[in-house]
């Protein structure tokens, strides 16, 4: 049985965090969902530290939704820090942005993102977002179970 | 008369004996020629180089020079110089002995002299000499005009480079701006939208119908400024980005055009093979052949299908290559022309036709982008036909 970790979802935007969890609930996914505000608490979050220590109730994810431009960390920050992780190599990172700077595709995919994704601009767009997210990463994909 | 013209007046005058200088050097101040006695061939050769009008001398002085002084003195003077020398010789014998001395400035003087005639040579030697002095003046001026003439070339140049750095400065400032205003225009629509979405999902129920209209007009108001945004992004990304030619297949680019958009997927575009291989930046021209292509299928006649032909034409002349859009739509007024491709260029009101008004300077800052050009041909009510004019992929570079 695929165990269901959670989903992390790293925005500092309360509207965008409020539309995407919208989202997310109506595609049923059976994955919990823990929202990280900043750069800083989403590090906290993958490392357990801080409030996040206790792994049983806060494992870790099975997919990060990370948003680039934040106050104080940066999502690419978060990103360099992760990819240097060993035990957290298998988090599928996908980048959730309002930026198509080539300059931040670049640097996304050169730091290890899985998938680079623009924020769309309507509530359909999005639900189609969340499920083809769903079908690829969370029930086609095979993860490294290490 | 100042030092220097004083001295280029000056006849130098070497005779072989006291007696003939003086006797000479009379005669030719009673005809008011300023005159130089010189004691040898090298005080003349010094004189020379210090400036003089012409020299007067005899046959055999030049003879007896074993050390070419005179020919090396003649050979440093400055290039616009010819010194007349005036020389007098021995009746019957000149010809061949002063064969050495016959590329310069020459005039030979039988002895015994008649001095009506040397004062006429005198006259025409220094009359030469004026001319060269004359010369040199002109020399001179040029040389310096020259000079200041470059240095305001390089004051021009430097300023042209100061210019040029601010104005990309400002430039890229102002595409960064738009660029960052894009940005942070587009969060609060994706909520405005969204909430209004989630307004009408969970409290649609209590909504009666003018309720559901509002909340439909804010969503549609929300969408179409975002694709006012999206466009002003579209544009800036083009005005400012990194630009790299290569050979694209046109006829490849344009289905997958057609492929990527659903509007244009109704059999409402024609297009007319063959279409060649372009110099183009793959990104910028497919969004060139997609906004050419909906701007055709939007703006039709009420009662007309759209319907919008693409064609390529080649220019045997040059390089280029024009592709057409032609429809069959409402067509545009010729005065309208070179309005429709500027920013916000709208000839209709949103109501009749949606849109931005970017698309066009789009299309014309693409296509200027890959070295370009755009334009059209129309007549209002039978259609419009625009045309992308690129470089051929074989063209020599």
């Amino acid at each position: 049985m695929r165990p269901t970790k959670p989903i992390l979802l790293v925005d500092d935007s309360e509207d965008d965090v409020f539309l995407m969890r919208r989202a997310l609930k109506e595609a049923a996914l059976p994955n919990p969902i823990f929202v990280a505000e900043d750069g800083l608490k989403a590090v906290d979050y993958l490392a357990g530290r801080a409030q996040f220590s206790d792994r049983t109730m806060f494992p870790i994810p099975a997919l990060m939704f990370l948003d680039l431009k934040m106050p104080g960390k940066k999502g690419l920050d978060v990103l360099a820090w992760l990819r240097e992780q060993e035990h957290l190599r298998s988090v599928v990172v996908v980048i959730l942005t309002s930026s198509q700077e080539p300059s931040d595709l670049h640097q996304a995919y050169r730091l290890g993102a899985n998938s680079y994704l623009v924020k769309p601009s309507t509530t359909d767009r999005l639900r189609e977002l969340v499920q083809a997210v769903k079908s690829y990463w969370l029930e086609f994909n095979l993860f490294d179970s290490v | 008369m100042n030092d220097e013209t004083a001295q280029r007046e000056r006849v130098l005058v070497l005779m072989p004996t006291r007696k003939d200088s003086e006797r000479t050097i009379a005669f030719l101040s009673d005809a008011n020629f300023h005159c130089l006695a010189c004691p040898d061939l090298p005080a003349l050769c010094r004189e020379i180089a210090r400036g003089a009008g012409a020299a007067l001398l005899t046959e055999e002085a030049i003879l007896q020079d074993r050390e070419q002084c005179l020919a090396a003195t003649l050979r440093q003077e400055p290039s616009w110089s010819n010194f007349p020398l005036i020389v007098l010789v021995h009746s019957g014998q000149n010809s061949g002995r002063l064969s050495a001395a016959q590329m310069l400035n020459v005039t030979l003087i039988e002895r015994p002299v008649r001095f009506v005639t040397l004062r006429s040579v005198v006259e025409a030697a220094l009359r030469h000499r004026r001319q060269q002095y004359q010369i040199r003046d002109t020399l001179l001026q040029l040389t310096q005009a020259h000079r200041e003439l470059e240095s305001a070339n390089q004051d021009l140049e430097m300023r042209v480079r100061e210019r040029t750095q601010k104005l990309q400065e400002t430039v890229s400032e102002l595409e960064a701006f738009s660029y960052t205003v894009s940005h942070d225009l587009r969060a609060p629509l994706r909520a405005i939208e969204g909430y209004a979405r989630a307004l009408a999902d969970d409290y649609g129920a209590k909504l009666d119908a003018g309720g559901k209209v509002f909340l439909a007009k804010i969503s549609a108001a929300a969408a179409r400024l975002d694709l006012l945004v999206q466009d002003v992004l579209a544009y800036s990304r083009i005005a400012k980005g990194e630009i790299h030619l290569q050979d694209v297949n046109l006829a490849k680019l344009v289905q997958e055009a057609v492929e990527t958009y659903p509007q244009f997927r109704n059999g409402s575009i024609i297009v007319k093979e063959p279409l060649p291989v372009v110099r183009a930046h793959p990104a910028y021209l497919i969004q060139c052949v997609s906004n050419l292509l909906g701007n055709g299928l939007k703006f039709a006649r009420p009662d007309v299908p759209p319907l919008v032909t693409i064609r390529a034409e080649e220019d045997p002349n040059t390089d280029n290559v024009k592709i057409w859009f032609e429809d069959n739509g409402i067509g545009i007024a010729p005065e309208h022309f070179q309005e429709i491709f500027q920013i916000f260029g709208r000839v209709h009101s949103d109501k009749q036709y949606e849109g931005t008004g970017i698309g066009l300077a789009i299309v014309r800052k693409a296509a200027e982008r890959m070295g370009g050009s755009v334009g059209l041909t129309s007549e209002v009510g039978k259609g419009s036909r625009f045309w992308l004019s690129l470089k051929k992929a074989n063209a020599t570079h």
